[in-house]
């Protein structure tokens, strides 16, 4: 049975047909060649036709030659198009050329890296000429260390790893700086907000060193398809860049679906499951071995789907290791083992986070189906990419799930498929993160008066640290003076690094099984958990919070359980405040508490609740800086009595609207990422004892945004107000106040009327 | 808001941040400049020209026969490093020309090492042929340093090899780190390099509170600071003088640096002398116990044994009697005394006051493979389970009495099948 026949029966089918919401047929494309450039090494392209690379995708070759004429390069193509080939090419060209060359590579994450080399490996091994690749990361053993620094040539490594062990020791690594040809930053487009402007900070510096040494390396950048990928590699790396998108790589035709899971309760308007209305679907490909990719919005619900599949197979009397779950969390080894099971064809449909959105090598598959909208045009492109080989037809499936937000996708086929992605915006010279990786770069050289770093702000910023003691001016030049390695104190991400182990202590011989990131720990692996690894059930015995260590024993129960965070915002102190006639704006030093103090035991397939259980574990507080308004209560008495067609005020309706227009409209002004940012809106806060919106940093410490937030509130409110009154959408939709399922019918009429008083 | 304003915020956040993070001791004090007293008119030195212009040294001489704690500093010539060499397995220290050897320690603004730690005291310490000359290079502030490091890279040239604590992961780098970024080269390239914290702790951890050289001083050469500067306030005191042009607490840095050559020169010859002889008239049980193990390590189990079997005729600590035990028994199984090896198996059970697992094992191991007395290994392997508690291990204990239970059958089986085939 083909692909094309499981659609037939979709269409003829009344019961499924009729949930589908949108059909989009996207044709197939043949593949544009060009041959390989004159000045390539012959040896490298004896070694590419033995693999039967006998010419380069068009868009490969307009890198080749941006890159041989001295430029910059940034390349948007889609997932499994030949991306790699694009560095990895003029590399090898270059250290063929010359065998003293080095490049560095830099990868969002670990796996990424360890991917990475493994390709790189088999053209390495083919070409037999002693050109030396490794990963140096927190992994890399220190016995290993000094013979990477010394003898490799291509260097695999993280942003995170350059910042705290590369850059403060370059004095290590002086065989790479003297020699840097290539700098690749694969992935670009992860680097968002916060994580972004670090990054442009931390090549800065990379930059700096470069030019002590001698280097004047080129950058060769990779992006999946975000609306603005030249401004932010620009941006990024601080020079001009070609940008490279015109894809070569065929294309087999594809069919893009939305499904809307059917109403089984009309008055209380509940659908069906998304989890279990998957697992019917992929059964259909599953039955013909057709290859699948879903992906799941959660870890859990990515155990919970590999379960049920697992069973589903197991129930048909076929083996249940053709389906395998694919997540943060499992251990390098067994992701190696899955990834290598999908390349090959032996795994036939596959359960994933975002983990496999990244460009981990799995090759294409012929379906991927989302469970639940992905969160973001750029990312349900990005997994929906995963499907798709060269020559056959392919699927990609959007089921939604109840979420608000899903619901207004898979009923607004045209919003996605018309809005173009998301930008990513970041801002190098944020004065707090500039200000740390100044320090840090000052640690790595002193400064010279009239350096370069890109931002006006450096003497300031140096002649303010020197005022603090923390730097010395002397002879022209500032000298870091203090015994603080300052690289220590900066962390590149929001979320710490920190692992806990899942240790199976029921067999005899006691194994790590898994781990899991410190701030997963209290909703995922608590005292009473199921844990799911692999359809495998295991009991959360004993949390070692100190040691990091949660002991689990295998059991076969019937539930899994789900835990729920809550947070809670206190003021710490207002450090400004502005009084306005019918608001009043603060910002100040805020506290984030969150907890999770019960758990729910859920039953497989019914998903009905079968019982509790109690979470005991110490909550998580984040100290940052927040920015709130604050309403005057007449204001809001007032506004209860508004009638105006027919719509009459809801209070919190209306804060809900707004904090949502906020979080989208504020990242334009104040640089940075929805994600970097929060909002709780509260109708009576303890603090204020008025209705409030509260936006804090979601870092610790703060990095600015509140302060800007408050110093330019009157313009966001009326690029809030601009925005809801030019938006084409009736009551609400996620472009503006959210979808209307969210904020309620009365949402968008109430922001507009808060606005309006706020604004006067 | 303008952006001092806005920095003096930030930089206020941070330093709640580097407190968590440190325990910085940044006090931003007023400089008060031209109040203090100069290098130069603090301590004796000179300064000396370089093509980066003027860096200070001082230079202090010792005669032959000074006694630095209880030691003269003659006495490093008494013995070679022949037998050293041998024990850490580098080669290259056997060949040593003392007088071809720079005793080197630096002063810096951190422990944390990387390319913003400077060194800003260097001392160098060498015999001439009459007698032991200190040299101390010092940079009156940051942009000295390239002239700092020219002035004693001259003198660098002079030697082969280098004597240090802590030399091979923190001062030599970090050197090595300095010139690197001044745009210089080292004169110094791949030295013999007697590094003598690790002997130290292999020999005396047991004995030291810590190993760094001021306890080392104090417990094994004799040596008594007065009014030392603690090695942790060093680069506090130099940013301090650097802020107030006041130079005398370097003073004490000084002296500090001094005194740490002249006990490196000392403790070569303890440790010398040590490893030449180490049963001399007032040794310590524990140390020779640390031979012991050093020789284990190297695999001569016949030394390691006998220094083993010297230190166990004293009263040695609970904790250290034991090991001793195992690392004995072992040494001899090693070279097939297994009658020596039973011996203290047996004692190791008797003395013990708490069940350990590994004699009972190594004994039954011995009845059974190498005795093939199965009766014999059946007893000791009963005999621990009736000690232990222990699951994990009660599981490997009855895995191997099952074992020894079929060898025994299988024994008597043909013990049977001989004794029929004889009747007929």
């Amino acid at each position: 049975m083909q692909i094309e026949e499981i659609l037939e029966g979709f269409k003829k089918y009344n019961k499924i047909s009729s949930c589908f919401t949108s059909w989009e047929h996207l044709l197939a494309k043949t593949a544009i060649y060009e041959d390989f450039p004159d000045w390539m090494e012959g040896k490298l392209m004896s070694v590419l036709i033995e693999k039967d690379i006998e010419r380069i995708y068009s868009h490969q070759a307009s890198a080749l030659n941006s890159i041989r004429e001295g430029k910059n390069v940034v390349v948007v193509t889609p997932t499994a198009s030949g991306k790699t080939l694009c560095y990895n090419l003029p590399v090898l060209d270059a250290i063929l050329k010359d065998k003293n060359s080095r490049a560095l590579y830099l990868f969002p994450t670990k796996a990424l890296s360890q991917d990475q080399l493994k390709e790189l490996y088999q053209l390495l091994t083919a070409l037999d000429e002693g050109i030396k690749t490794y990963t140096y990361d927190g992994d890399t053993p220190s016995s290993a260390r000094q013979a990477i620094r010394k003898q490799g040539h291509i260097i695999v490594t993280n942003p995170d790893m350059l910042h705290l062990g590369i850059l403060p020791h370059h004095t290590k690594w002086v065989n790479l700086f003297r020699n840097l040809k290539y700098v690749i930053i694969d992935e670009i487009h992860i680097y968002r907000g916060v994580f972004g402007s670090h990054l442009a900070n931390v090549v800065r510096r990379l930059k700096r060193i470069c030019r002590f040494y001698g280097s004047n390396p080129q950058f060769i950048c990779c992006s999946a398809t975000i609306a603005n990928p030249l401004e932010l590699s620009q941006k990024i790396v601080g020079e001009k860049f070609d940008l490279i998108d015109n894809n070569g790589a065929p294309q087999g035709e594809k069919h893009f679906l939305f499904y809307n899971p059917p109403v089984v309760n009309k008055d209380l308007g509940i659908r069906k499951s998304v989890i279990k209305e998957v697992a019917r679907m992929v059964s259909y490909f599953l039955d013909y071995d057709i290859q699948t990719i879903i992906f799941a919005r959660s870890r859990l619900t990515t155990e919970v789907l590999t379960s049920y599949l697992k069973d589903f197979l197991q129930r048909n009397g076929r083996p249940k290791d053709i389906v395998r779950g694919y997540r943060g969390g499992y251990l390098p080894n067994l992701r190696r083992e899955i990834e290598k099971g999908i390349r090959e064809g032996e795994i036939k449909g596959v359960v994933s986070t975002n983990a496999l959105e990244l460009g981990i090598d799995i090759g294409r598959l012929d379906v991927c189906i989302m469970a639940g909208y992905p969160g973001s045009i750029s990312s349900t492109w990005q997994q929906a990419g995963r499907a798709g080989r060269r020559s056959n037809t392919s699927v990609a499936i959007l089921v939604a799930s109840s979420n608000p937000l899903d619901q207004f996708v898979v009923n607004h086929s045209n919003y996605f498929f018309g809005e173009s992605p998301e930008s990513v915006v970041i801002d190098p010279n944020n004065l707090s993160i500039l200000m740390s990786h100044i320090r840090c770069a000052s640690f790595e050289l002193p400064f010279k008066e009239g350096e370069d770093f890109g931002t006006e702000k450096l003497e300031d910023i140096l002649k303010h640290l020197e005022e603090k003691g923390m730097l010395r001016y002397v002879g022209g030049k500032w000298y870091w003076m203090s015994e603080i390695y300052p690289a220590n104190g900066i962390s590149l991400r929001s979320a710490s690094m920190d692992n806990f182990v899942i240790i199976d202590n029921s067999e005899q011989q006691v194994q790590v099984i898994g781990e899991m990131d410190k701030a997963s720990v209290p909703t995922l692996i608590y005292e009473g958990a199921i844990y799911l690894h692999e359809g495998e059930q295991y009991s959360i015995n004993r949390l070692d919070y100190n040691e990091k260590k949660a002991y689990a024993e295998k059991v076969n129960v019937n539930y899994y359980t789900d835990a729920n965070e809550e947070s809670h915002i206190r003021v710490l102190n207002e450090l400004d405040r502005k009084e306005k006639i019918n608001a009043q704006h603060s910002f100040g030093n805020v506290s984030i508490t969150t907890c999770s103090t019960m758990f729910k035991k859920i039953k497989f397939y019914t998903h009905e609740n079968v019982g509790f259980g109690e979470i005991n574990l110490p909550p998580e507080e984040m100290q940052t800086t927040a920015y709130w308004i604050a309403l005057n209560r007449e204001v809001v008495e007032s506004l209860k009595f508004h009638k105006e067609k027919d719509i009459s005020f809801d209070l919190g309706s209306g804060l809900l609207a707004l904090s949502n227009v906020l979080i989208n409209v504020a990242p334009l002004y104040i640089m940075c990422d929805p994600q970097d940012i929060r909002t709780v809106p509260e109708v009576c806060s303890p603090v204020t004892g008025k209705p409030t919106i509260y936006i804090y940093d979601n870092y610790p410490g703060g990095v600015g945004f509140s302060e800007k937030m408050f110093n330019l509130h009157k313009t966001l409110l009326k690029a809030a107000q601009e925005l809801i009154m030019t938006c084409g959408c009736e009551k609400g939709c996620p472009s503006c106040v959210g979808p209307i399922d969210e904020v309620g019918i009365k949402g968008k009429e109430s922001a507009l009327l808060i606005l309006k008083e706020a604004l006067s | 808001m303008d952006l001092k304003e806005r920095l003096e915020k930030i930089s206020k956040l941070q330093k709640r941040i580097d407190k968590i993070a440190f325990t910085s001791k940044n006090k931003s004090e007023k400089p008060k400049k031209k109040s203090g007293k100069k290098i130069e008119e603090i301590l004796s030195g000179k300064f000396i020209e370089t093509p980066f212009g003027k860096s200070f040294i001082r230079e202090n001489y010792f005669p032959y026969d000074y006694m630095c704690g209880e030691i003269l500093l003659s006495q490093i010539f008494k013995s070679s490093t022949h037998k050293f060499s041998h024990l850490i397995g580098d080669e290259r220290i056997s060949k040593i020309d003392i007088h071809k050897t720079v005793f080197l320690d630096t002063e810096t603004t951190g422990l944390s090492g990387g390319a913003g730690t400077f060194v800003f005291l260097v001392g160098l310490g060498y015999f001439t042929e009459d007698q032991f000359c200190v040299r101390q290079y010092f940079m009156r502030d940051y942009n000295e340093e390239q002239a700092l490091l020219s002035a004693l890279n001259e003198l660098l040239l002079k030697f082969e090899s280098v004597i240090t604590y802590n030399g091979k992961s923190f001062d030599l780098p970090l050197m090595e780190t300095r010139f690197i970024i001044s745009g210089m080269e080292m004169n110094l390239k791949d030295p013999a390099h007697l590094d003598l914290l690790y002997p130290v702790r292999r020999l005396w951890k047991k004995r030291l509170e810590n190993c760094s050289l001021s306890t080392v001083e104090r417990d094994i050469l004799g040596v008594h600071r007065e009014n030392d500067v603690p090695g942790h306030l060093v680069p506090e005191i130099y940013f301090r003088y650097l802020r107030t042009g006041d130079a005398r607490d370097i003073k004490g840095v000084f002296e500090h640096n001094l005194q740490d050559i002249l006990s490196l020169v000392v403790l070569t010859a303890k440790i010398n002398d040590f490893f030449k002889e180490p049963l001399n008239d007032n040794f310590y049980p524990l140390d020779i116990f640390s031979l012991g193990k050093i020789y284990d390590k190297r695999k001569e189990y016949i030394k390691s044994s006998f220094y083993y079997n010297e230190a166990l005729k004293y009263n040695l600590p609970g904790e250290e009697f034991l090991e001793a035990l195992k690392l004995i028994s072992f040494a001899y199984k090693r070279q097939e005394k297994w009658e020596e090896a039973e011996k203290i198996w047996k004692k190791t059970i008797n003395k013990s006051r708490e069940f350990i697992y590994y004699p009972y094992e190594e004994l039954a191991k011995y009845y059974e493979h190498h005795l093939k007395d199965y009766k014999k290994a059946e007893e000791i392997v009963r005999e621990a389970l009736n000690m232990s508690e222990n699951v994990f291990i009660r599981k490997k204990l009855e895995y191997r009495l099952n074992r020894i239970k079929r060898h025994k059958k299988r024994g008597q089986a043909t013990f049977l099948h001989d004794s029929k085939s004889k009747e007929k």
